[in-house]
C-alpha cells in the first residue's frame, strides 16, 4: 500500500466506523429495527394461523383432503405464507428505508459539518462511498432481523435454502434500491423531513409502474415495467436469480451514488 | 415554492397509496381520490419546479458550468452504461434457478419433443394483471421461449374476450399451445401438463400395447391409489394404444400386439395362458411382466425358461426405516442401476421407490445368442426374507445368519430367433407403478422407459419432468407459538432494550 492511499485510508475506514456508530448508536435505528422485526414476525404469524385454518378446512372429515388428495397444490406454507410475506416486507421496506437514510447527507448539511468533511483529507468520492456502504450494511442487517423467524419455520416445513437465499438476495436488492434513492435525496436537503419525503415518493413511483398503464400505451408500458421494482422483485421471490435484474438494481446503485457524488459538487458551486 | 413542492410530492405519494391499498391481482385502481391527488401533485411539482429553474439561473455562469457539466456528463454516462448492461444481461439471457424442486429447468424429455418439433409453437398465455400463478407460468414459458420451443404471447383475460371465446378459456393462467392447424388448452401449466400437450400436437406414432386380464391383475382403469390409471394416462400420453387381453380366453397374444403388460396377478395364469405368452416371446414377441412378492403370478417357470429367475422371497435393506407406511427395511430406495438402454440417464442421485420387492435374477442364457442382464439392483447391504405376510401387516423382517449382498429387482432379456427377437423386462414388484407410487421419485421412468424398450420405441426412452408437490403439512400450534416467542418476539425484543439503553446512556452521557 503506498503512503497516499495509507493516508486516504485511515480517515476513510474511521468516517465508516463514524457512520456505522451513529446508525447503531442511534434509539431510532433500534426502533426501526426492532419495528421491523416486530411487523415481520406479527404479519408471519397471522398468515401462518390464516393458512393452518385454511387447511383445516381442507382435512376436516367433509373434505378429507390428505386421505382425498384434494388439498389444491397452492396450499402450501410457500405460497401461502412465505412468498406473501415477503412481498409485504417488500413494501414495506419502502416506509423504514427513508427513515435510515433521511439523516445521512441532511444532518451534515443541516448541522454544517458537510464543508468540514470536504476539506478533509477525504475526496468526495471517499465520503459518497463510506456513507453508502454503512448504510447499505445496515439495511442487510435490517433484512436479517425480518427474515430470521419467517426463515427458520419455512425450513422446517420444507422451502429449501436456496429459494430463501434467492428471495433474502431479492429483498436485499430492492432495500440497496430504496437505500440509494434515499441517500441521494438526503444529499441534496439539509431537511431531513424533506429528504425522506422526497425518497418515500420515488421509491413508491419506482416501486410498481402498474399506476401509470392507464395513461401509457402497451410499448411505454412494457419499458415502464422492466423500470419496476416490483416486477424484478418477483423474479427473485419465484426462487430465480435473473443476472439481469441484479445488474438493473446495482444500476440504480451505481445512478444514484453518481447523482449523489454531484450533489456535493452542487453545494460547492451554489 | 418548496411548501407547494412538498405538498405535490405528498399528494403523489397518497395517490399512490391509494394504488397499493387496491392493488390485487389484476392491478390496483387510482379512484377519484387518487386522480384529485394525482393531477394536483403533479401541478404542484410542475409550478415548483418552474419558479426553481428561476432561481437556478445562477449555475449558468461559466465558472459553474465548468464544474457541474463534467458531473453532469459522469451521470448521464453512469446511466447509459447501466443501461447497456442490463440489456446486454437481457440479451445473452441465463439465469439461476435456486427453486427447491428446480421447477424451471427442463427435463431430458422436455428438450428432445422441442428438438423434434418443426418450429416453434405458438404458444398464448391468457393471464390477469399481478396474480402470482401468472408470474410463475410466465416464467416456465419463457424458459420455453428460451430455446425456441414456444412463441410466447401475453394476453389479458380482462381484454380478450374474442380469444377466450375461441380457445375456450375458462380460467385465470390457461395456456393455448398451437402447432399447425390444432391447439391444446392447458389449464394448470407445468412442465409436465406443456409436454403432453407439445407430444399430442406433435402426434406421437402409435404402437399397441396389449394389457392381462383375468386373473385379478392390476386395473388400469382404478384411480384409486392402488390402482394403476396413471399408469394409463402415462402410457396414452407416450403414444400408446391400450387393449385388454383376457388370457383365459385368449389362445394367441395377438400378432398387432407390440408388447404384452402383466402386473401382478393375483392368481396363477392358467397353463394355456402361458403357453400362449411362451409362443409370443419365442416368436418375438416382447413381454413386461411385473411381480409382487408373495404372489404366485405362474410364470416364474415361463420366465426361467427364458433364463430369469424369480426369488419367491422379499428383499429387505435394514437402513431404510419404515418408509410411507411399509414394514421397516421392506420399501427399498434405489439408485443402483445397470448399464442398460431402460435405465440411459438414470445416476445414482436418481432414486426410484419400490414399496416390497422380490429379487428377479438374469441367471443364464438360453441359447449362445440371447443377451441377458439385470436393470435394478438393491444396496449392497440388503438380505432376503420370506416373512412376506407378517410385513404386509407392517411387522420388520426378521433377519437370521444370511449375510449381506446386492439384489438384482428386475431384469431385461433379448431372445434372437430367426429374423425376429423376443424382448423380456421383469420387474420383482408392481406396485411401484401404482397411482400411489407412480409419480415418486423416478419410477414412471423406469416403467414407462421399460415399455418402449421392450416395444423397440429406445428414442422416446426420456427421463420426465418432475413435479415436487408442494409440503401441504401445517406446522404444529405448539412448534409455531414457540418459534413466534423463541425468534419472532425475543429478537426484537432484544432489540428493544438495547435501544432503549443507548437512549438512557446518551441522555445521562
Amino acid at each position: 500500500m503506498s503512503a497516499r492511499t495509507a493516508g486516504r485510508a485511515r480517515p476513510l475506514r474511521a468516517l465508516f466506523r463514524k457512520e456505522l456508530q451513529v446508525l447503531f448508536g442511534s434509539p431510532v435505528a433500534y426502533m426501526t429495527l426492532t419495528f421491523v422485526g416486530l411487523v415481520t414476525a406479527l404479519l408471519f404469524f397471522d398468515h401462518l394461523r390464516v393458512y393452518n385454518q385454511v387447511l383445516f378446512v381442507y382435512t376436516s372429515n367433509a373434505m378429507r383432503g390428505f386421505e382425498a388428495g384434494t388439498i389444491p397444490d397452492h396450499v402450501n406454507l410457500r405460497d401461502q405464507v412465505f412468498v406473501p410475506l415477503m412481498e409485504t416486507l417488500a413494501i414495506t421496506l419502502i416506509g423504514i428505508v427513508p427513515l435510515v437514510t433521511m439523516r445521512v447527507f441532511a444532518e451534515e448539511r443541516s448541522r454544517g459539518t458537510d464543508e468540514l468533511l470536504l476539506t478533509s483529507r477525504l475526496s468526495p468520492n471517499d465520503i459518497v462511498f463510506a456513507k453508502f456502504t454503512a448504510t447499505y450494511l445496515f439495511v442487510a442487517v435490517l433484512l436479517a432481523v425480518s427474515f430470521v423467524y419467517p426463515a427458520t419455520s419455512v425450513v422446517r416445513a420444507g422451502l429449501g435454502l436456496e429459494h430463501l437465499g434467492a428471495v433474502y438476495l431479492g429483498l436485499l436488492a430492492v432495500a440497496v434500491g430504496i437505500a440509494s434513492i434515499g441517500l441521494a435525496c438526503s444529499a441534496f436537503t439539509g431537511s431531513q423531513l424533506i429528504a425522506a419525503i422526497s425518497a418515500y415518493a420515488i421509491a413508491f413511483v419506482m416501486y410498481d409502474f402498474g399506476w401509470a398503464s392507464p395513461f401509457v400505451g402497451p410499448d411505454l408500458g412494457e419499458v415502464l415495467a422492466r423500470l419496476s421494482f416490483h416486477a424484478r422483485f418477483s423474479t427473485f421471490s419465484e426462487g430465480l436469480v435473473v443476472p439481469a435484474d441484479a445488474i438493473y438494481f446495482l444500476g440504480v446503485a451505481a445512478v444514484c451514488i453518481a447523482i449523489t457524488r454531484g450533489s456535493l459538487d452542487f453545494v460547492r458551486v451554489r | 415554492m418548496r411548501e407547494l413542492a412538498l405538498s405535490g410530492a405528498i399528494a403523489i405519494g397518497f395517490a399512490l397509496v391509494s394504488y397499493y391499498a387496491t392493488r390485487g391481482p389484476s392491478g390496483g385502481e387510482l379512484g377519484w381520490y387518487g386522480w384529485a391527488n394525482l393531477v394536483y401533485g403533479v401541478a404542484a411539482l410542475v409550478i415548483a419546479a418552474a419558479f426553481a429553474s428561476r432561481r437556478a439561473r445562477g449555475f449558468g455562469s461559466p465558472a459553474a458550468r465548468r464544474v457541474l457539466l463534467p458531473r453532469l456528463l459522469w451521470i448521464i454516462a453512469v446511466v447509459v452504461v447501466a443501461v447497456g448492461l442490463e440489456n446486454l444481461a437481457v440479451r445473452f439471457g441465463g439465469r439461476l434457478d435456486w427453486t427447491t424442486d428446480a421447477r424451471f429447468e427442463l427435463s431430458p424429455a422436455t428438450l428432445a419433443a422441442c428438438d423434434a418439433l418443426p418450429g416453434p409453437a405458438r404458444v398464448a398465455h391468457f393471464a390477469e394483471g399481478n396474480d402470482p400463478r401468472s408470474r410463475r407460468t410466465r416464467y416456465l414459458l419463457q424458459t420455453f421461449e428460451g430455446l425456441g420451443c414456444f412463441e410466447v404471447r401475453e394476453r389479458d383475460v380482462d381484454s380478450a374476450h374474442e380469444e377466450l371465446d375461441w380457445y375456450g378459456v375458462t380460467t385465470p393462467d390457461s395456456v393455448v399451445v398451437e402447432l399447425g392447424d390444432y391447439f391444446e388448452l392447458v389449464e394448470r401449466a407445468t412442465e409436465g401438463s406443456l409436454l403432453e400437450a407439445l407430444l399430442r400436437l406433435s402426434g406421437n406414432p402409435e404402437k399397441t400395447l396389449y394389457v392381462a386380464i383375468g386373473e385379478g391383475e392390476g386395473d388400469l382403469r382404478d384411480s384409486g391409489p392402488n390402482g394403476y390409471s396413471g399408469l394409463r394416462e402415462a402410457l396414452a400420453g407416450e403414444g400408446y394404444v391400450l387393449k385388454s387381453l383376457v388370457t383365459l380366453a385368449a389362445r394367441e397374444v395377438p400378432d398387432d400386439a407390440d408388447a404384452l403388460l402383466v402386473i401382478a396377478p393375483q392368481r396363477p395364469l392358467h397353463a394355456d395362458a402361458q403357453a400362449s405368452i411362451q409362443r409370443y416371446v419365442e416368436r418375438g414377441g416382447r413381454l413386461v411382466a411385473l411381480l409382487e412378492p408373495g404372489l404366485d403370478s405362474g410364470l416364474a417357470p415361463l420366465l426361467a425358461e427364458f433364463g430369469i429367475d424369480v426369488s419367491p422371497g422379499l428383499v429387505v435393506d435394514g437402513r431404510f426405516a419404515d418408509l410411507e407406511g411399509t414394514a421397516r427395511g421392506t420399501g427399498l430406495l434405489v439408485s443402483a442401476y445397470a448399464n442398460h438402454a431402460i435405465t440411459q440417464g438414470l445416476k445414482a442421485r436418481h432414486m426410484s421407490f419400490f414399496p416390497g420387492v422380490r429379487s428377479v435374477l438374469a441367471a443364464r442364457k438360453p441359447q449362445p445368442e440371447d443377451r441377458l442382464g439385470p436393470v435394478v439392483f438393491s444396496s449392497r447391504e440388503a438380505w432376503e426374507s420370506t416373512d412376506i405376510e407378517p410385513a404386509r401387516r407392517g411387522i420388520e423382517p426378521r433377519r437370521n445368519d444370511e449375510p449381506l449382498s446386492r439384489f438384482s429387482i428386475a431384469a431385461a432379456g433379448q431372445y434372437p430367433r430367426g429374423s425376429a427377437e423376443g424382448r423380456l423386462v421383469v420387474f420383482g414388484d408392481a406396485e411401484f407403478a401404482s397411482n400411489r407410487w407412480l409419480r415418486a421419485l423416478y419410477n414412471v421412468d423406469l416403467i414407462l422407459n421399460s415399455i418402449h424398450w421392450a416395444a423397440e420405441r429406445e428414442t422416446a426412452i426420456t427421463l420426465r419432468p418432475k413435479v415436487l408437490t408442494p409440503d401441504h403439512a401445517p406446522l404444529p400450534p405448539q412448534t409455531t407459538l414457540q418459534m413466534l416467542y423463541g425468534v419472532g418476539l425475543m429478537v426484537p425484543e432484544f432489540l428493544l432494550i438495547a435501544g432503549a439503553i443507548v437512549w438512557v446512556r446518551r441522555r445521562s452521557g
